[in-house]
């Protein structure tokens, strides 16, 4: 190993801290390239996103309350279910996957900073830009209902947010790749970044098509099938990745089975393209390799259950959350397969029961884990603790309005009721459901709510966190909270998979890093540090590039008008 | 089956709701087809159940429990063993759904009685109903009602003529889609006579949501007069409001897009429903509202009210005319 273990610890805050900051003011915060900050706005953008497609949703709901009712018309509510899709997927929970590892990633990794970060700041802007697009072509548009129109915010939506996921995705393999700190093989690497490896490879693969797709006419049905899947898992994914770290933290003991994870990790990224497969001849094959993906998924449950089996779980915020991903995605994914092309799938396809289906795979599946993850990383983000009562109070309501408002969902599917209707005849049994699952969504606001007072309470007066609040075992841990613009001052090196356990152990460190410049070590795949990489200057030009290549975009498609067939 | 059915029943009447006897639920299937699907529907419940019960379960235990040791590797050779097993017995069982699912024919199989030969065009927003005939004389043409004879297959070939539209009778069969450019044919069999509700459960544009087919499924001699009244042309008016009525609509330019058999009114093409039986159909604009003297005449003064987007304009009549012309398609039954 290249690299000598320093005496001095962690903890001694030394004069290379600032090394890497941005200029003050908004030149500094225009031009930044610093992972950190990118990544703090990819989430808080995403999570405006997710209130705006929530309050979406509650319009449409409030329209399907009762029957015949004339709430919004039909060409609003088609556009708001239009909409409410696109964004909650494309704006808001693939995004913000990629956000919370843009953070995430480096430090987890020993890094002291994110490979390619002009890239990952250009991808936070496309993301930005397109999103503002989109919202003001449905804004303007929403007046006048004309055919095509929203197709067309659509495509911005599509394409500025396939861009930005594909640039964040390919920083994110170059950082996992290359800048691991000394001693991390890919055998030490934590399940998240193991996870973001694999959710950036299918986002590579996945994304130049969707994008490609979205500029064909007539092809918004075919599409749905072909890239529906992969979108699933680019939030799926980094999802599982994230319940693994928590649950790894608060079982007090390392995630049983991290070779099987791995390889159903891989296993699932292979699996997302299942549907691809449409022209393999006959039926049972086609209906094996879609459902195949059911298999590492259950790989992934075992593995769970069996850390906290024979861990010491402590049931705080995070972890709930994490309880109810398992129990919400296993209910979506349980009838995800008896809708698959079985027998039995085409009783309810095109009903309501599908709705229900897709809301608990994606809110069971992104919204939970997230919700999760900025629980357990909060305190690193910002250096203070949220309430842990609060969080309680959220995870209750979450859960709760969750089921009230798409368990009857499924009942709705068996009486007959088909989804994507903005109004129905009374009279068919499906009054009642629908102002329950209505009144629902009023109780998943309100958790909503509580989570948004819950950030400013901490920001103003939560308790200090410390550098390791959870007694965490990987290396963003091992830092700062919330970090210094270089990360660590000195950089760790890693001697297992869970470099700070037992907990209290002092890291060791990596020596030879100038203190007078910005460097970086610069790892080579087996993770022997021999050369240092400059740390990124400050560039206005991801900004500059990013506003030239929306503007383009949106001449062409909005502008000069590629209509898609409405 | 039968246990699913009555789960399913059970599950409905806990919910406060008294839909067993409903025209368009999938709870309680009358036709052969619907029956295959509810019986694979069933063992899929059973599974899917079982499989959420077992986690559950382990979890439940796992975070009672609370007894491992921290972090010593306890017990991880049982664990491994546990893993290994789980992923035989999980393949396992999706071989065997998949299995099934190969089994599945929904193609037209020989069958000893005559099938009844139906096409049937989906268009934006209404259902095309075409009865076929081996002697093409005896073909018909009807719009958003589909009359199915009890205890005999018919044969209905899938069209649309638009974008993709699906067609659903919950009751009948599962969901198939209408593809534009294809020519899709499914089999179904009722096996009880009924009125049931089919609709479009693909999103289709604006008025996906008033799209639904009357189904009425009738013995085979109730069937049969149906079939000859429907073949008869229109009868012609009579009196004189109808008499009025009937050339108001060949002036006002309804007869543009509705064709009316044996009254000299054919459509250029097809582009609203056929009239030639409208007054025996039991809804109008495909089940947007029922079909009677007063809906039909709300119904002809302002479309866009009622069904807004719908390809049918808003033609400017005077009391006088709306009065006639639904006086006279309410004789034509």
């Amino acid at each position: 190993m290249a690299s000598d273990p320093m005496s001095e610890s962690q903890r001694d805050r030394g004069p290379l801290l600032p090394t890497g900051s941005d200029r003050p003011g908004l030149p500094g915060w225009l031009a930044t390239v610093d992972h950190k900050r990118v990544g703090r706005r990819y989430i808080l953008t995403a999570l405006v996103f997710f209130v705006i497609a929530g309050v979406l949703a509650m319009l449409m709901r409030i329209q399907l309350s009762e029957p015949t009712n004339d709430f919004l018309g039909p060409a609003r509510y088609n556009q708001l279910f239009a909409m409410h899709g696109a964004m909650m997927l494309l704006l808001f929970a693939m995004p913000v996957m990629q956000a919370v590892a843009v953070y995430i990633i480096p430090l987890m990794i020993g890094a002291r900073r994110i490979a390619l970060p002009g890239l990952n700041a250009f991808s936070y802007w496309m993301y930005l830009f397109g999103g503002m697009m989109a919202l003001a072509a449905f804004l303007l548009d929403g007046a006048e209902p004309a055919p095509g129109r929203h197709a067309d915010a659509w495509t911005v939506i599509v394409v500025s947010s396939g861009l930005a996921a594909l640039c964040v995705a390919v920083a994110l393999i170059a950082t996992l790749l290359g800048m691991r700190a000394p001693g991390m093989t890919l055998r030490r690497m934590p399940l998240f970044a193991w996870s973001m490896l694999v959710a950036s490879m299918v986002a590579i693969v996945a994304m130049p098509v969707m994008m490609f797709d979205v500029a064909l006419p007539h092809a918004d049905r075919i599409a749905a099938v072909e890239y529906g899947r992969p979108v699933t898992c680019i939030l799926l994914i980094p999802a599982m990745g994230m319940i693994s770290s928590i649950v790894e933290t608060f079982s007090r003991r390392p995630v049983f089975g991290y070779p099987a994870m791995v390889a159903a990790l891989f296993a699932t990224g292979l699996f997302a393209f299942g549907p691809w497969a449409q022209h393999v001849s006959g039926d049972g094959m086609r209906v094996a390799i879609g459902m195949a993906i059911a298999i590492p998924i259950g790989v992934q449950f075992f593995c769970w259950v069996a850390t906290l089996w024979t861990g010491k779980p402590t049931v705080t915020a995070p972890l709930l959350f994490v309880l109810g991903f398992m129990v919400l995605f296993a209910l979506g994914a349980i009838t995800a397969a008896m809708l698959a092309p079985l027998p039995s799938g085409a009783r309810l396809r095109g009903s309501y029961f599908e709705v229900a289906q897709l809301h608990y795979v994606l809110i069971g599946g992104a919204v939970f884990p997230l919700m999760g993850a900025l629980y357990y990383w909060f305190p690193k983000f910002s250096g203070r603790m949220l309430s842990e009562s609060f969080g309680r109070l959220q995870f209750w309501l979450l859960f709760i309005g969750v089921n009230v408002t798409f368990l009857p969902m499924h009942l709705l599917g068996w009486l007959g009721m088909p989804r994507s209707v903005y109004t129905y005849p009374g009279g068919m049994g499906w009054n009642l459901p629908n102002m329950v699952a209505s009144l629902g969504s009023w109780i998943i606001a309100g958790s909503v709510l509580v989570f948004a007072f819950n950030i400013f309470y901490a920001l103003r007066a939560g308790r200090p966190a410390g550098d390791n609040p959870w007694r965490a075992p990987t290396l963003e841990w091992a830092t700062l909270s919330p970090p210094a613009p270089c990360n660590f001052e000195a950089v760790p090196t890693v001697r297992g998979r869970e470099p700070l356990w037992p907990i209290d152990t002092a890291l060791p460190l990596k020596a030879g890093l100038a203190t007078d410049r910005r460097e970086a070590p610069a790892a080579p795949a087996e993770a022997h540090s021999t050369t240092h990489a400059a740390m990124t200057a400050p560039s206005i030009w991801p900004l500059l590039c990013a506003l030239a290549l929306t503007a383009l975009i949106s001449w062409t498609i909005l502008g000069h008008g590629i209509r898609l067939g409405a | 089956m039968q246990r699913g059915l009555r789960w399913g029943c059970a599950f409905a009447a806990a919910a406060g709701l008294s839909a067993c006897d409903h025209v368009q639920s999938a709870l309680a299937p009358v036709g052969d087809e619907s029956r295959g699907i509810a019986h694979a529907w069933a063992s899929m419940l059973w599974i899917g159940g079982a499989v959420l019960l077992l986690l559950l379960l382990s979890l439940g235990l796992a975070l009672w429990r609370n007894g491992g040791n921290g972090h010593a590797r306890a017990g991880e050779r049982t664990l491994w063993f546990g893993l290994l097993g789980f992923v035989v017995f999980s393949t396992g069982l999706l071989t065997v759904l998949a299995a099934q699912g190969s089994m599945r024919d929904r193609r037209p199989h020989a069958s000893a009685v005559e099938p009844v030969h139906v096409r049937l065009t989906a268009r934006q927003w209404w259902w095309q109903v075409e009865y076929l005939d081996a002697d093409a004389t005896h073909d018909f043409t009807t719009a958003n009602e589909l009359h199915l004879p009890v205890d005999r297959p018919a044969r209905i070939e899938l069209r649309s003529g638009d974008v993709i539209h699906s067609v659903w009778i919950p009751l009948l069969d599962g969901a198939q889609d209408l593809v534009p450019g294809r020519v899709d044919t499914i089999t179904m069999t009722p096996r009880q006579v009924g009125r049931y509700r089919g609709r479009c459960a693909a999103f289709c544009g604006l008025q996906h949501a008033h799209m639904a087919l009357d189904v009425r499924v009738d013995d085979a001699s109730g069937f049969a007069a149906w079939q000859a009244r429907q073949r008869a042309p229109a009868s012609p008016p009579a009196a004189r409001s109808t008499i009025a009525g009937r050339n108001d609509f060949r002036a006002v330019g309804c007869a543009t897009c509705h064709a009316i058999d044996g009254s000299g009114i054919a459509a250029g093409s097809v582009i609203g429903p056929d009239l030639t039986h409208l007054a025996s159909r039991p809804s109008l604009a495909a089940g947007a509202m029922p079909l009677d003297r007063s809906t039909l005449e709300t119904w002809i003064v302002d479309p866009q009210r009622h069904k807004p987007g719908t390809t049918m304009p808003t033609v400017a009549l005077t009391p006088e005319q709306r009065s006639d012309i639904a006086d006279y398609l309410m004789s034509l039954d």
